[in-house]
């Protein structure tokens, strides 16, 4: 169950804002693609999603993405955790983690899901009847999660997670992930502005930089590595 | 636990209340509420059974005694188009209404008042329908009077037929608004639009007896279906041919250029028109002199006549010719008629200030009519009951003073079924701005099978 | 506004909570039953009209108001639905039951194949799309006069009422007949209509509307699910429209213009915008504002009159009352009462899933997380911004 993405270009009209783009993301791992603001970031996770025009190969177990409709790439079980997490703000916890499950047909298998998920995030469980728009920004995140989650996935991509979260709110996502990761090896690609925290995470990574890959590695390498440091670790 | 039993006993209690709801409201709803045939203080039952079989009413089917006499202040209903295209020619008719009402209650000698309930239609049938049913159910008339428009009065009668009221001088032209036979509660006035053409063949066959070309626009309405088949009927065998027709839709503003264009170049000498009152009326008398066209003869229909529908034309109206049945308030020769200035007087109490039109004097011949019916029921067996006020009315000769002088008002069911059988033929004087009288057309006892369908 | 008096709490589920659903239930079915033998036949055909109105503003809700799209052309489905009535009855003398489900299926492809290519343009462009098929329908009866009888008028629609119920058979069985018509499907269409909004399609349909790309990404067929959200109210228009068509006996294409759709839109707004009793205030309003702007002008500008009231209404809503009606109603009943959701009972069994343990077994600190905006039934009120402490069996991580 890998993600490979073979020269990949997207954009939204005129120009391509991601040129010439190849990763890969293998069976349980961990991949992050760092970069500033304006990288391109967003718009190759809308690319994969097939939200925008893109040409290239993406390719997931095999099955071309690049002809599929965005809910065909969905049910193919690549699922995204949009950015600002995209809470449908007028249905309640419980409507958007069904939401989720919206294309599975197995009913009680659902119901069971949902029951796991509020056994793990309580919070939510309290709020179940709640509009989700009440909810706080880290609940939200976790809704978010797990909304993906329900839909049970073969790997999940987050879109700037951390964003408008506090630091500690950040970590007990990014511990939250690590566990998704561990107890159902989930693979995940996550593009992050916080170096630090997802680094710490991950197991590999890619640097992305006006649209384009500028390094790739593992953890190691790039904590090591001067460019990343001076850029996002601002040492 | 408490609680529970609380509101259980609640809901049935309400469930309760709707059984018992049920059943009374099958007493009240459901049930046929027919009344019988008392007999009335104004006459023996068996007149009322005679008239009622010669108008072709079942007594049974009334939901309230129509023998019986009325008392007191009777209510009158009425529609028009008091807003909307058509209010500018018809709004004047409600003044006219009220003038009599005034005028006539206090004159007639009758031992009642009416009382005039006037709604707003804006012309549309559908609109007259739901203005007619708040009128009678709501409002609670025990007649209507004056109700405009062919398809108003089409639209209006079957609520008149089941709740039997009688509608009297409903105001419509059409052949589809006159048949007593199916509908005995409806009875219209005015002049029919056969009435209207035969007049233009008068005219023709005395101005060019060897023949013309005729072309021929009607409106979209059931009044303009007549007229495109009575001129289809009494051009046959003629030497008149009919060479082009064109049609205009009824709220249509629009000046009607392309149909004008169409009639001209087909090298027709005649134009006949029928288009619906209002600005309709002058917008194609002005359109025809636009594009240069000038016709041997140009009529209009009768329900243009009124000064102001043409005035607005200009010097483009000069010479056409148009058939008068309503009597001009604004002719010369209006000054010396007494029964017109009379009814010019009582219109003024109403309305102080501004011009008398036509639509005011028909306004108020309309309501007269009522009077001169509930006068004539007042003296006959069956009395001042809504029955004898229909039957009164569909037997009702009298010289009218708002009708043209040489036109009779003349109803006989069922042998003379329409009101209006003669015109006055006019032309109109662009710069005097009325018009003038050419020559009077008699069809009395022509008509009845050809206007009342 | 924050409320902190104590209000009476309803728990969801609880005896009161269903004895008083029973009860709203019972009295509604006893207004609607009575309403015949307590009203003038006038008043009955009256009621008959705005309930037919609230039928189209159901549809246009479930378009509009969950929906989040533009129409400015419902009065053509409206009218589509009764024009195919009025010309199957009258020219072709088919039973009226019959041309029901004939005008449905009809509005519901006509609609589905209007919405199609509306579906790729943005916002004001589908309006004008829908506003083109509202300003079109008129005209489009007056040119076909051959079968739809054009401005003359199509006459005599007319649905009898069964002569073997005696219920029906007085003098004003008609009536009562239509009236049950009407309010018997405005019921169903009000189950239809709720059964959707809470099933998986109404979510998809909500989700788009929110947050499309978020829909998009959860899975949701966009134009699909847009298309078929066009078509059911388009439907649902033409029920009423076909009911319009026998209640009301006379149609011309003047009754269909772009006044009506905007009285409908109007309605919707006013009664309360994705809710589900909103559409029935709504169309009662709508219809009743002019008859009484009629009865207190006595003749003149009764119209006119009616305009004014229903604009004022409109701007009071927009400025002071967002959510309709409705909305006014569940504030008013929310001063005295509260609804308490049901929540998972705190005996029951937590099982401590390993993602909890895990997190937990990391931090030193205790969750130290403030409770925003929401309070915990178990424990009694707290006011904003305290700090709940940590409880040794369920932890709140986030």
């Amino acid at each position: 169950m890998t993600l490979q993405l073979e020269n990949v270009f997207a954009g939204y009209g005129a120009g391509d804002v991601v040129r010439d783009v190849s990763l890969e993301v293998n069976e349980g791992e961990i991949v992050v693609i760092l970069g500033a603001n304006g990288a391109g970031k967003t718009t190759l996770m809308r690319a994969i999603s097939g939200l925008i025009s893109r040409r290239g190969r993406i390719a997931f177990d095999g099955d071309d993405l690049v002809r599929l409709s965005p809910d065909k790439i969905v049910r193919n079980g690549v699922v995204q955790v949009p950015q600002g997490r995209g809470t449908i703000v007028d249905l309640t916890v419980e409507e958007n983690l069904r939401a989720g499950a919206l294309a599975r047909r197995d009913r009680s298998a659902v119901n069971r899901d949902l029951e796991r998920w509020y056994e793990a995030y309580p919070r939510l469980a309290e709020r179940r009847k709640q509009k989700a728009g009440l909810l706080s920004g880290g609940e939200q995140q976790m809704l978010a999660v797990s909304r993906a989650m329900m839909s049970r996935p073969k790997i999940l991509l987050c879109d700037e997670p951390s964003l408008g979260l506090s630091p500690k709110l950040v970590q007990d996502l990014f511990d939250s992930l690590k566990s998704i990761n561990n107890e159902w090896g989930m693979a995940m690609l996550i593009v992050e502005q916080n170096a630090a925290i997802a680094l710490s995470i991950a197991a590999r990574g890619y640097l992305l930089e006006v649209g384009e890959i500028a390094g790739a590695g593992d953890t190691a390498y790039l904590s090591e590595s001067d460019a990343v440091r001076a850029a996002y670790l601002g040492y | 636990m408490r609680t529970k039993v609380a509101i259980a006993s609640l809901a049935v209690a309400v469930l309760g209340l709707t059984a018992a709801c049920s059943s009374s409201s099958s007493g009240k709803g459901g049930g046929s509420s027919s009344a019988s045939t008392s007999a009335s203080a104004g006459g023996s039952a068996s007149d009322a059974q005679k008239a009622a079989a010669e108008l072709g009413i079942d007594l049974k089917k009334c939901p309230v005694d129509i023998t019986k006499p009325l008392t007191g202040t009777v209510k009158v209903g009425t529609t028009l188009a008091q807003t909307g295209p058509a209010a500018a020619a018809l709004a004047p008719v409600g003044v006219g209404e009220k003038a009599a009402i005034q005028d006539l209650n206090a004159t007639s000698g009758l031992p009642i008042q009416f009382s005039l309930i006037q709604q707003d239609d804006q012309f549309a049938p559908d609109k007259t329908l739901v203005a007619v049913q708040q009128l009678i159910q709501s409002d609670g008339v025990d007649l209507l009077d004056g109700v405009i428009g062919t398809a108003n009065v089409v639209a209006a009668r079957d609520v008149v037929e089941k709740y039997c009221v009688p509608l009297i001088a409903g105001s419509a032209g059409g052949v589809s608004a006159n048949q007593p036979a199916k509908y005995p509660f409806t009875t219209v006035t005015g002049a029919p639009s056969y009435l209207d053409v035969k007049g233009w063949f008068a005219y023709l066959k005395q101005k060019f007896p060897n023949g013309a070309k005729v072309a021929l626009m009607t409106a979209n309405t059931d009044s303009g279906k007549d007229y495109l088949n009575a001129v289809n009927d009494l051009a046959q065998g003629t030497p008149y041919q009919v060479v082009s027709k064109t049609t205009l839709d009824a709220t249509d503003t629009t000046p009607p250029s392309s149909q004008v264009t169409t009639m001209r170049s087909s090298g027709a000498n005649v134009l006949l028109a029928s288009v619906s009152p209002g600005p309709q009326c002058s917008a194609l008398i002005n359109q025809v002199a636009q594009q240069g066209w000038k016709p041997d003869a140009f009529f209009i229909t009768n329900s243009c006549s009124t000064t102001a529908l043409v005035k607005p034309a200009g010097a483009a109206a000069q010479n056409v010719l148009c058939n008068l049945y309503l009597n001009d308030p604004s002719a010369p020769a209006a000054a010396s008629d007494a029964g017109l200035q009379k009814i010019i007087t009582a219109v003024k109490k109403v309305q102080p200030s501004g011009p008398i039109v036509g639509s005011d004097i028909s306004g108020y011949g309309y309501i007269e009519v009522l009077f001169k019916a509930a006068q004539q029921a007042a003296k006959s067996p069956l009395g001042l009951s809504r029955l004898g006020i229909l039957y009164a009315a569909t037997h009702l000769t009298y010289d009218a003073a708002w009708l043209q002088p040489g036109v009779e008002y003349s109803l006989d069911y069922p042998k003379d079924e329409v009101s209006v059988e003669s015109e006055v033929l006019s032309s109109f004087d662009a710069t005097a701005g009325q018009w003038t009288k050419v020559q009077l057309y008699d069809f009395k006892g022509q008509l009845t099978g050809k206007a009342s369908g | 506004m924050r409320l902190t008096h104590r209000r009476i709490a309803i728990l969801e589920g609880s005896p009161v909570h269903i004895g008083l659903r029973v009860f709203r239930a019972a009295a509604i079915v006893a207004v609607v039953v009575c309403l015949p033998s307590v009203f003038a036949p006038f008043r009955i055909t009256q009621v008959t009209g705005a309930c037919t109105y609230a039928i189209v503003i159901v549809g246009l809700n479930l378009l509009s108001g969950f929906g989040g799209q533009i129409s400015l052309g419902h009065a053509a489905f409206f009218g589509l639905g009764a024009y195919t009535t009025g010309i199957l009855t009258v020219d072709h003398g088919m039973p009226p039951l019959l041309t029901f489900p004939i005008s449905i299926v009809l509005a519901f492809v006509v609609g589905a194949i209007v919405a199609l290519p509306a579906l790729r343009l943005r916002g004001i462009y589908v309006a004008l799309v829908t506003l083109a098929v509202g300003l079109i329908f008129p005209a489009l009866v007056s040119r076909f006069d051959s079968l739809t009888h054009g401005p003359a008028g199509l006459f005599g629609v007319s649905y009898d009422p069964p002569h073997s119920l005696s219920y029906f058979g007085g003098f004003n069985g008609a009536t009562l007949w239509h009236y049950w018509l009407v309010v018997l499907a405005l019921g169903l269409v009000c189950l239809v209509a709720r059964n959707l909004v809470r099933s998986r399609f109404g979510r998809a349909v909500v989700a788009l509307r929110d947050n499309e790309s978020a829909a998009v990404v959860m899975g949701v067929r966009r134009t699909a699910s847009r298309a078929l959200i066009f078509g059911i109210s388009a439907a649902i228009a033409a029920l009423a429209g076909s009911l319009f068509a026998v209640t009301n006996g006379i149609l011309t294409p003047d009754s269909f213009s772009l006044l009506l759709t905007l009285y409908f839109l109007a309605g919707m707004v006013i009664g309360g915008t994705a809710t589900l009793w909103g559409p029935i205030y709504g169309g009662f309003i709508v219809y009743f504002v002019p008859v009484w702007a009629t009865d207190l002008s006595g003749l003149h500008s009764g119209t006119n009159l009616a305009g004014v009231f229903l604009g004022v209404i409109i701007i009071v809503i927009t400025f002071a009352l967002r959510t309709g009606v409705q909305g006014l109603l569940h504030s008013v009943t929310g001063l005295a009462f509260e609804l308490r959701p049901r929540t998972p009972s705190a005996s029951g069994a937590f099982r401590k899933s390993r993602v909890d343990r895990a997190a937990h077994e990391d931090r030193a600190a205790p969750a130290d997380e403030t409770i925003a905006n929401g309070r915990d039934p178990g424990s009694g009120d707290l006011p904003d911004g305290a700090t709940r402490p940590v409880r040794s069996d369920a932890t709140p991580r986030l």
